[in-house]
């Protein structure tokens, strides 16, 4: 028997609950945030129930439908053009007042609209009170309460979903009398300006007709979100809570939770594992290179970058957690003015920001850009960001040459990254891209605690893909890295420093004599960080071997101390580590990275453009890092 | 002989990673941004790109 179907359209401000709702009800993963603007695009998923297949549109948020936006576009044009059975409005209880101006401009498009008034556990706490049945009769269409994270509240909306019929719901004789208003004003000889002006002052006060008939006030003195933004957007306090937020972030993931995994991860890998390997190895009498390929080059590379798989998380799951609580959109509030004096516009925070994962979708993200100029200089600013596939090349470097201070040296690493993107950003803005920016409007949402299903699925998420690339193309890359240092033209080598590496290796190595690396095992790692950075760590891995952690180390000084017992000790000084770390930070970006920035500019200049770029003033900035820290004695 | 299994054993692991890399790059998708875990059991994973804010496709 086929099932009966209905669709379901989610409408609403942003920052409402629209994804969650939509993820709760069909059992996906869309991006949740607890900033507005997560989602851009519609989105459409099923749930079945009460023996109906019922399909949910998830449409992106917005203030209004005047289609000045893209999102307003494609909520205006869904909306009109679908006929969908049921449209759900969903509402911000907390913040009711500015919500019904989207409620009212829908009804007067005689979008007939269930208004899910959601968020209901937060509004209780701000004092808000809205009696629905008088909010019904002001509006003639019908209300539901819910909290979005809640599953009964949830069963209710599915419940109302296939119960409802809209058929028997129409404009209340105010919100008539209000529409009849409006058309006489579009219908006037008025200016478009007056019009607009007329119409929004026409809403305001039909809003607050409502808000007298149904909803109340209790004074519940500051809220949470108002004590909390008195410290944390202070405009004297924010910057210096900022970098001790951060600071903390990085100090749980380099020192206090991260590291230890990661170190108990990495005596596992080169003790238990490499032996276990050998020996089975051994004793089924396989061949010595094969060994090789897979001890010095599969496991020695792999299992280099696998070692940071902790960290990964940990970051993740703390920006993840940092982003479900809505501090995210106070670091966009207080960065555009910063950003604003490079001549971007403050919008760029968020997609820049998603560059601490991947600058992949941080240079897709530009695309939310007003101006041509902010797109170009956002696409070119991403790369600089440390994102995760970096940061097993700072760890490690870190861990081994700064062991007391790994955690503030990888975020000073960060801290170099944020400040190249905002010189290229004002170097570019000023010599390649000098028309006017956007404005940037950002309504800061209230504090939340974020739902840990959605923090670890997000985390999982990002870190997933991780550790698919380190099966993939990292395996790929170890594979490939291991044949050209263990070959040359004459056949099989002995000695690494005869083979094609070595060859193609001193080629780059030598244009890093004054920075402190120039040999060629950093030339190689080097070539293969245009792979994926993560191939820098592993080709260094196979190059110098894994460090061999016993368990007697047991605090940073003596993982390092175990560590500077490899290869890799004895080819850098302190000086030439932080060089190398400051110039992998910088340079080329990925070849994904380079192909998305090819895609988004439809340009090989640009991504020529950029790869070059980037590599030169990463030559530049990390050869200033060591002579003047050799110069200063360091 | 043990050298050829496990050899065997490498050159398949070698080929599916490879497959990986060259439908991702054929199809536009990045590992990175954890696009197919997005929405996988929603009607869009299926037609539509993948909505992470990536641009990839699924």
């Amino acid at each position: 028997m086929e099932m009966e179907s209905m669709s379901v359209a989610l409408t609403g401000n942003p920052n409402t609950g629209k994804s969650t709702i939509f993820n709760e009800l069909t059992g996906a993963n869309q991006k949740i945030g607890n900033w507005p603007g997560v989602t851009v695009d519609k989105k459409v998923g099923h749930v079945n129930y009460n023996g109906k297949d019922i399909t949910i549109v998830d449409l992106p948020g917005t203030y209004s439908v005047s289609a000045r936006s893209p999102e307003e576009k494609i909520v205006i044009d869904y909306l009109l053009e679908n006929s969908s059975d049921l449209v759900v409005d969903v509402v911000d209880s907390s913040n009711i007042e500015r919500n019904l101006f989207l409620t009212v401009q829908l009804l007067e498009k005689n979008i007939p609209l269930l208004i899910d008034l959601n968020m209901q556990d937060e509004a209780k706490r701000r004092g808000v009170k809205i009696d629905v049945k008088k909010l019904e009769e002001a509006l003639g269409y019908p209300v539901l309460l819910t909290i979005a994270r809640d599953g009964k509240s949830l069963k209710n909306m599915l419940n109302v979903f296939t119960s409802v019929s809209m058929a028997g719901y129409g404009p209340s004789d105010m919100l008539k009398a209000h529409i009849d208003k409006v058309k006489e004003i579009e219908s006037s000889s008025l200016s478009d300006k007056e019009k607009t002006e007329k119409i929004i002052e026409l809403r305001y006060d039909f809003i607050d007709v409502i808000m007298e008939k149904a909803v109340t006030f209790e004074s519940a003195g500051p809220s949470m979100t108002e004590r909390l933004d008195s410290v944390l957007a202070n405009s004297v306090l924010a910057i210096p809570a900022f970098l001790a937020i951060l600071y903390a972030v990085f100090q749980i993931t380099f020192e206090w939770i991260g590291q230890p995994i990661a170190d108990a991860l990495e005596g596992l890998i080169t003790e238990d594992f490499t032996d276990f390997v050998t020996e089975a190895l051994e004793s089924a009498e396989v061949a010595d290179w094969m060994q090789s390929l897979i001890i010095d080059g599969i496991i020695g590379g792999v299992g280099s970058v696998i070692i940071f798989v902790p960290l990964i998380f940990i970051l993740f799951f703390c920006l993840s957690f940092l982003d479900g609580t809505g501090y995210m959109a106070r670091v966009a509030f207080l960065m555009d003015p910063v950003m604003r004096r490079c001549g971007l516009s403050g919008k760029a925070v968020m997609p820049l920001m998603m560059g601490f994962g991947c600058g992949v979708p941080s240079i897709m993200g530009a695309r939310a850009m007003d101006s041509e100029k902010d797109r170009m200089l956002a696409i070119l600013a991403a790369p600089f960001l440390t994102c995760g596939a970096k940061l097993p090349i700072m760890a490690l470097f870190a861990a081994m040459f700064f062991p007391e201070d790994a955690a503030n040296v990888v975020f000073a690493m960060y801290v170099v990254g944020v400040v190249m993107a905002i010189v290229s950003t004002k170097l570019l803005g000023a010599t390649q891209f000098k028309d006017e920016g956007a404005t940037f409007i950002l309504e800061l949402p209230p504090y939340r605690m974020p739902d840990m299903k959605n923090v670890l699925l997000e985390t999982w998420d990002k870190g997933k893909g991780y550790l698919t690339k380190a099966g993939t193309i990292i395996f790929l890359g170890c594979v490939i890295i291991w044949f050209l240092g263990v070959f040359n033209s004459s056949g099989m080598v002995e000695d690494m420093s005869e083979s094609f590496l070595a060859s193609i290796g001193s080629a780059v190595g030598a244009l890093f004599t004054f920075h402190g690396f120039g040999t060629w095992e950093s030339g190689a790692a080097i070539i293969s960080g245009i792979l994926a950075k993560e191939s820098v760590v592993s080709t260094i891995g196979i190059l110098y071997g894994l460090p061999d952690i016993s368990a007697e180390a047991e605090d940073a000084v003596e993982t390092a101390e175990a560590m500077l017992g490899t290869g890799m000790g004895s080819a850098f000084t302190t000086m030439s580590a932080l060089a190398f770390m400051v110039f992998s930070q910088i340079y080329t970006p990925c070849v994904t990275a380079l192909g998305t920035i090819k895609k988004e500019t439809n340009s090989w200049k640009w991504m020529f453009f950029a790869a070059g770029y980037m590599f030169a003033l990463a030559w530049v900035v990390s050869l200033l890092v060591y002579q003047i820290g050799t110069a200063l004695g360091f | 002989m043990a050298t050829y299994v496990v050899g065997l054993i490498l050159a398949v692991i070698f080929v599916l990673a490879f497959r990986h890399v060259w439908n991702n790059f054929k199809s536009g998708k990045h590992d990175c941004c954890g696009c197919d875990a997005c929405s996988s059991k929603a009607e869009s994973s299926k037609k539509e790109p993948c909505h992470c804010g990536c641009g990839g496709t699924k």
